[in-house]
């Protein structure tokens, strides 16, 4: 329970904070480098916990667990993520060096005029902040 | 149609096919990697690990703070 609230609770702070800051200031500039480095020192603390890196190898006799039967096959759909993730970089590329900018919106712009208030600022920092202990927690 | 509406209509679309291809994940009872399992697939090695963690870094500083 200790270890769930803790982070929870530097999160939940962060992400009032965050909300009360400007883009472009050295306020915003902290808070998201705070965020950077909690990110940074759970990753480390993560790893050393969880030595093993990558994915189980095969038991012996050649049953496959439990969990490798669950989980989807390698490369199974993902080529289908990365081709559309790759869409969409290629378009957000386009997008960002065409000209005038507001007839090209980038996702900036979605995120941008999102973050216009401070509770949807807010509300945005801990979306990105779940999406950072996701990524720790793989 | 302006370029502007043209754009977000373009963008609107690429984000119905990533919720389409998570719906279609979740309705094929994993047969079928959704976004979490492409993040798992990717994390799985450590050079995937670094660029997820760059890429939130990146998103994190690019929208909040620069």
């Amino acid at each position: 329970m200790r270890r769930l609230s803790l982070p929870a609770g530097i999160g939940i702070a962060l992400a009032v904070v965050g909300g009360f800051t400007t883009a472009f200031t050295t306020g915003s500039e902290v808070v998201t480098a705070m965020a950077i480095a909690a990110f940074v020192a759970a990753s480390l603390v993560v790893t050393r916990r969880r030595p093993i890196a990558g994915r189980a190898p095969e038991p012996a006799g050649g049953e496959r667990t439990e969990l490798a039967k669950r989980a989807p096959s390698p490369g199974r759909g993902v080529l289908i993520w990365v081709v559309a993730a790759g869409v969409a970089i290629a378009f957000e590329l386009s997008n960002y060096f065409l000209s005038p900018r507001y007839a090209h919106p980038t996702v900036s712009y979605f995120l941008s005029t999102a973050a216009g208030h401070q509770w949807s600022r807010g509300i945005l920092f801990a979306a990105w902040l779940t999406l950072g202990g996701y990524l720790v927690g793989r | 149609m302006t370029d502007h509406a043209l754009t977000i209509v373009a963008w609107i679309a690429i984000a119905a096919v990533f919720a389409g291809l998570e719906i279609l994940a979740l309705s094929s009872r994993r047969r079928f990697a959704g976004i979490g399992g492409a993040l798992r697939w990717i994390g799985g090695a450590p050079a995937g690990r670094l660029v997820l963690a760059l890429a939130w870094m990146w998103l994190g500083w690019h929208v909040f703070a620069r």
